[in-house]
């Protein structure tokens, strides 16, 4: 009888403990699903092929316009959604793109984007700066900001290249 | 009595404070061993230990999940792009651990050092900054040792010269007791730079010539080799490794491609040019570029060109008809250099492979002195010093010099540990009409890459002589020699 009641109570104490955990492990893991390339209202582009796309985040494109600088809001690195962006669209592990970034700032060519930890930050400042772009989950895509094509088409297109799947690893 | 009693109420006065602050006894506790530990019964101490277990779990999880909200904390202050204007300082260093394997009988063996050392490399600092919009300004200042422990320069042929390390100290002006070296501070490049647009950016001041990929890496961090390939050496460099001048640049996309150019205008080459030119004629080079960052296959293609004139002159006070100070040019010669390089990242491997020529024709009457070493291009052993020394070896021959290596690197799949054993051979021909042979270098080694900026390397390079001549005074018996370098460099 005690040694069920005891049973009992530690099963208790770790089904709360995975409730606890549960947020916490699901923001270890890129979202699955269209992530959606936003820029600022302003942004003269509406469309970018992968290509132009991996020029911008690479920041060998660095302007829209002659008066337009771009400004790349990137995500933290190592955040999930960085790691699986930067896969599908740099075809780059972690690895690759950290010596990228430090092998051109060693060559004086400059630094790396700006990143942000929190997807309403990147949206707000998306938002709040011309010439910003960035990345986010679809969900996270608020009025503020204008989603741009990839290759011809939006997030909610069949066919729109970047889908991530549940694990970006 | 009475005349102890003002000290005994002095002593009560001074004691009041403290005895009005003294608070009330704690309540007694017992010592941690003395307390009931519930975990003591038998029946209870498997559910304790899971308690235990999972009250640490929670404590992990809690932590968690602040940080998770920390993340998501939309209450934070407005989100602000930092300034342009912060200046911002980043840099590199290495330190190596080298040995050269050399036959220490022979006269070039007795001027290597043949003990196994550690090694200060580089340390080099970035100021980079963002003045005004479309303005960067960059400099990276190197700090050096030198000209502590430099060796005399083997500038003198004469018999009987003593080589003596040098010693530079000077007084602590604080306490002028104390005795310490000094060490010298170099400017690698310093350069402010105007765009508005990709295509089209000016840069003046001091920079990195744009050609290879050696020169272009510039940092040991970034660099794969631990040793640096003979043909960028700095007293046998093809190209300038650096100019004082203007370089107009930019670059365009074409779908996967990115097309550069680079056109440089600058004081050229000559013993003084990161101070000054020595004649009107401007050194000037061109770079063109193709590079393509397909998702499996990245590659970048170049072709580098320089042309310049060097050019030494020495200066003369003479009394008469009148006190004046007259030129003499000694040497004069048109220097070409052309270079071709491409750079390969397909999966794991990594492919670099540069080839060069460099040709240098004199004008009569504007020789100067054959050099001491025919294989140390002019530049390096022209100092007036060694001009005179060396008069006895006739006037320098026009020259070609062709050189070209490659590095092969292989990523290991490994996913936690960056790793790349590579090879890396190399060929120089200094020079097609002197007495010096060719030259062949074969090295292999493994470069361990820490999250980009930490980086071990180990290297062992076996240097041999092609057709060689014992004739040669400096290299009689010196058809193989080797070196073994363990770098450690950090980029901060």
């Amino acid at each position: 009888m005690e040694r069920s009641r005891t049973k009992s109570r530690a099963t208790r104490l770790a089904f709360a403990a995975l409730v606890v955990l549960a947020p916490a492990s699901a923001s270890t893991q890129a979202p699955a699903g269209p992530i959606a390339v936003i820029a600022h209202p302003s942004c003269p582009v509406d469309s970018l092929s992968l290509a132009e796309l991996r020029w911008l985040f690479l920041k060998v494109r660095t302007r829209w316009t002659s008066s337009k600088d771009v400004l790349v809001i990137n995500w933290k690195a190592g955040h999930p959604i960085r790691v699986a962006f930067d896969r599908k669209v740099l075809g780059m592990s972690p690895h690759q793109v950290a010596e990228y970034w430090i092998d051109r700032r060693i060559r004086g060519l400059g630094r790396p984007p700006i990143s942000i930890k929190s997807r309403r930050h990147i949206v707000k400042i998306i938002a709040r700066f011309g010439g910003a772009i960035g990345y986010v989950p679809l969900k996270a895509v608020t009025g503020a900001v204008k989603v741009l094509k990839i290759n011809g088409r939006l997030p909610s297109d069949k066919g729109y290249p970047l889908v991530l799947s549940r694990s970006p690893q | 009595v009475w005349r102890g009693l003002p000290l005994a109420l002095a002593l009560l006065l001074s004691a009041a404070p403290s005895l009005a602050q003294t608070r009330d006894p704690e309540p007694l506790r017992l010592p941690a061993w003395a307390e009931p530990d519930p975990c003591t019964r038998s029946e209870n101490k498997a559910l304790c230990h899971r308690v235990k277990q999972l009250e640490r779990a929670q404590l992990t999880l809690q932590r968690q999940l602040a940080r998770a909200r920390d993340e998501e904390d939309v209450s934070l202050a407005p989100p602000t792009v930092p300034d342009r204007q912060r200046l911002r300082l980043y840099g590199f260093f290495d330190t190596s651990f080298s040995n050269w394997w050399i036959n220490e009988d022979l006269v070039f063996g007795e001027m290597l050092e043949d003990e196994a050392m550690f090694v200060l490399g580089n340390l080099n600092l970035y100021l980079d900054s963002n003045p005004v919009k479309d303005w960067r300004f960059l400099a990276e200042i190197m700090f050096r040792l030198d000209p502590q422990g430099q060796m005399d320069r083997p500038e003198s042929k004469e018999l009987g010269t003593s080589y003596s390390l040098r010693q530079f100290t000077t007084m602590d002006s604080s306490t002028l007791l104390n005795v310490y070296g000094y060490g010298a501070v170099g400017i690698e490049r310093a350069w402010v730079e105007w765009g508005m647009v990709d295509w089209l950016k000016i840069t003046v001041g001091l920079f990195l010539t744009p050609y290879g990929i050696w020169n272009i890496d510039h940092g040991s961090p970034t660099r794969i080799l631990a040793a640096i390939p003979l043909m960028y050496l700095s007293w046998a460099s093809f190209f300038p490794s650096s100019q004082l001048g203007l370089k107009i640049h930019g670059t365009t996309l074409a779908r996967d491609l990115e097309l550069g150019y680079a056109v440089t205008v600058s004081n050229g080459r000559n013993p003084f040019s990161d101070l000054k030119d020595s004649d009107w004629d401007k050194g000037v080079g061109l770079r063109l570029h193709a590079s393509s960052l397909l998702k499996t296959l990245r590659w970048k293609l170049g072709f580098s060109l320089y042309s310049g004139d060097y050019s030494f002159k020495k200066k003369v006070l003479v009394l008469a008809p009148q006190m004046d100070m007259e030129e003499e040019l000694e040497v004069l010669y048109r220097e070409t250099a052309l270079g071709v390089d491409l750079a390969l990242d397909w999966g794991p491997f990594v492919l670099h492979w540069e080839l060069m020529a460099n040709w240098r024709n004199y004008a009569d009457g504007r020789r100067g002195p054959a050099d001491l070493w025919e294989f140390i291009p002019f530049d390096v052993v022209s100092l007036p010093s060694i001009r005179a020394s060396s008069s006895g070896l006739g006037e320098a021959a026009d020259k070609r010099s062709l050189g070209s290596y490659g590095i092969l690197a292989y990523r290991l799949p490994l996913r936690r540990f960056n790793i790349r054993p590579f090879i890396h051979a190399f060929y120089v021909d200094f020079t097609d009409n002197s007495s010096t042979d060719d030259l062949l270098g074969l090295s292999a080694g493994i470069n361990w890459r820490i999250r980009g900026k930490v980086v071990f390397k180990v290297e062992h390079l076996v240097y041999r002589f092609l057709n060689h001549r014992p004739a040669h005074y400096a290299l009689a018996g010196m058809e193989v020699f080797q070196q073994t370098v363990l770098q450690t460099a950090v980029a901060f």
